[in-house]
């Protein structure tokens, strides 16, 4: 089901033609059930800047209904109904890391945190991962905010300053970087 | 305390909501059936988009700094409203609470909530301490989130999830709450990042006679003027209310959803570069309305309804106290037709020293066909196999929600 709209409260009027009212509810109810959601991976190669912010480019659209992304902005999900969204975010990353490294995957929405907090987005956990190269480096982050219809939602990447080298996307499937995003509520 | 969730529908009718839908009756000889009447839809399906459109949640944000004192359990206060859309929540007053809102569908438990709560902390330099973001009911035992270590150069942040049963009409609620294991007190951070707590409504309570458990709904069909409005019956035109209506109000009233534990259960995760599911006990399932898990596979929830499930897995084991290796938590999706697919979650090093252990979660919107299997994996390079936690306040625990088709 795409191209829903997030329903109004319903009214049922007596005497009128039941055929347009029972529709407007069958429509609500679709929604309901259905929702508006997007989930994407970053598969392909790549590489992160170290000490910088990173808005993740997606390459992998697992789903998408309503159509919010595009190739030609690939990191980002424009909104195509207002709402709450709850927002399932993963960075990962491959590579040598070095003592101290910290990964942060924060929810950016235009280009800011709708919390006021954070640089470029609403920060998830920020945790020390290990820094062997074969070792896994990743971390996954929830979070649950307001966007209206044309606002555009990204997952953002920090990664510090102490490897020696840029770290690269994590390609390896199921290990991946993703995004995961769902219409909760008005 | 929570407010009631009576509301006035567009007809004036009041409703306290969520409402269990009526059950519509067949016309029969002798038997008039029930009529297809404004007031009527407005009651159920009225009531329930308003419902289903906005479930209660809330969101605030703490605005300055705290002081956590060492190996103490406290709440985090000072919390501002981002959104609070049912009013459980206070600015002025035991601000770090949230209070259910007092539903139709509470009886002495309540109604189940999705919580999830960041804690950052302005610390550096402290890989031997162990900081841990919990959430807790009515000032009782603290269930217990992400749990890692600080590092040289940067301040940290953990995460807790967790599914909370909570009744208005008992006065109850949920609050964030912080500890970390340094020698003295530490602050949370207030600058690029700061403690926030989201409450967002899942599911009725399951002892309420509304919680039922139907069959996934199809999407309701497009009415035509040849439509014949009928309780049960098919054929001849005939639309089942008691299909597209009830059943499907039921549905949304009562998605599935799961919380499993480790609570009662022994286990060891071996050291290694293998995966291995985490097993939840029968004595340590708080909640599990469709029967996703069995004792018979004691990792895996098995999807009895189709669709898109948010997963939070968390991991939690002990640690020697001479402490290496690295940390790592994932899901893992087994599909009923074959193959896997796996969600990485958090990879962290252990604290440096210590044996409180560590926690890590791996959370994902997961597409669940019935009969797909989903379990919480671990893997740890530590030499040595460690202890999954079974107590109230520390285990391991998945929780599993539906929340859309």
């Amino acid at each position: 089901m795409s191209g829903l709209a997030v329903p109004a409260n319903l009214t049922f009027y007596a005497g009128q033609p039941p055929t347009p009212q029972l529709n407007a509810m069958s429509q609500a109810f679709s929604f309901l059930l259905a929702r508006v959601a997007f989930r994407a991976r970053r598969a392909g190669a790549g590489t992160v800047a170290r000490n910088a912010h990173t808005l993740i480019p997606w390459d992998s659209v697992d789903e998408d209904p309503y159509g919010g992304w595009a190739a030609g902005n690939p990191a980002a999900y424009t909104v195509q109904q207002s709402g709450w969204y709850i927002c399932c975010g993963t960075v990962s990353l491959a590579g040598t890391g070095a003592a101290g490294t910290v990964l942060i995957p924060s929810l950016s929405i235009n280009g800011s945190s709708p919390t006021g907090q954070g640089t470029v987005g609403w920060e998830g956990p920020e945790i020390f991962p290990p820094t062997g190269a074969s070792d896994p480096k990743c971390v996954t982050a929830l979070w649950e905010a307001y966007c209206i219809a044309g606002d555009q939602i990204a997952l953002d990447c920090y990664v510090s300053n102490e490897p020696s080298a840029n770290p690269t996307w994590q390609t390896t499937a199921g290990v991946q970087s993703r995004i995961e995003l769902l219409w909760m509520s008005v | 305390m929570g407010t009631e969730t009576r509301v006035y529908l567009t007809d004036g009718a009041e409703v306290w909501e969520p409402r269990a839908p009526r059950t519509w009756a067949d016309a029969a000889p002798g038997v008039q059936g029930d009529p297809l009447r404004a007031p009527l839809l407005e009651l159920d399906a009225g009531s329930a988009a308003l419902w289903h459109r906005q479930r209660p949640l809330f969101q605030g944000m703490q605005t300055a700094q705290q002081s956590i004192p060492a190996s103490t359990w406290i709440p985090v206060t000072g919390m501002a409203e981002m959104i609070d859309n049912w009013g459980g929540h206070s600015d002025a007053t035991n601000t770090g609470r949230y209070y259910a809102p007092w539903t139709n569908s509470n009886t002495s438990g309540g109604d189940w909530y999705l919580c999830s709560g960041y804690v950052p902390f302005n610390a550096t330099g402290f890989g031997a301490t162990a900081f841990i973001a919990g959430l807790r009911k009515n000032g009782g035992t603290v269930l217990e989130g992400g749990k890692i270590p600080g590092g040289a150069g940067h301040v940290l942040d953990t995460m807790v999830i967790d599914l909370i049963q909570m009744s208005g009409a008992n006065n109850d609620y949920v609050e964030l709450t912080a500890y970390q294991t340094g020698a003295g007190a530490l602050n949370t951070a207030f600058s690029g990042k700061t403690p926030t707590l989201t409450v967002r409504w899942v599911a009725v309570d399951q002892a309420w006679p509304g919680a039922l458990t139907p069959a996934l709904p199809a999407s309701p069909h497009v009415w035509t003027d040849a439509d014949i409005w009928a309780g049960s019956a098919t054929g001849g035109g005939k639309v089942p209310a008691n299909v597209e209506v009830r059943d499907l109000i039921r549905f949304l009233h009562n998605p599935p959803i799961a919380r499993l534990t480790s609570q009662g259960g022994s286990q060891t995760i071996p050291s290694g570069t293998s995966w291995t599911s985490i097993n939840f006990a029968a004595s340590g399932i708080t909640v599990d309305n469709y029967g996703g898990w069995s004792s018979a596979n004691p990792s895996r929830y098995v999807c009895q309804r189709a669709g898109l499930y948010l997963v939070a897995g968390l991991v939690s084991t002990s640690d020697p106290g001479t402490n290496s290796g690295y940390r790592a938590a994932r899901l893992l999706q087994t599909f009923a037709g074959g193959g896997s697919q796996a969600y990485a979650g958090w990879t962290v090093l252990p604290l440096t020293s210590g044996t409180i252990g560590t926690a890590i979660y791996a959370v994902a919107l997961v597409r669940l066909s019935v009969g797909d299997a989903i379990e919480t994996q671990m893997q740890q390079t530590q030499g040595a196999a460690l202890t999954v936690l079974a107590a109230a306040n520390n285990c391991s625990r998945m929780n599993v929600v539906w929340l859309a088709k």
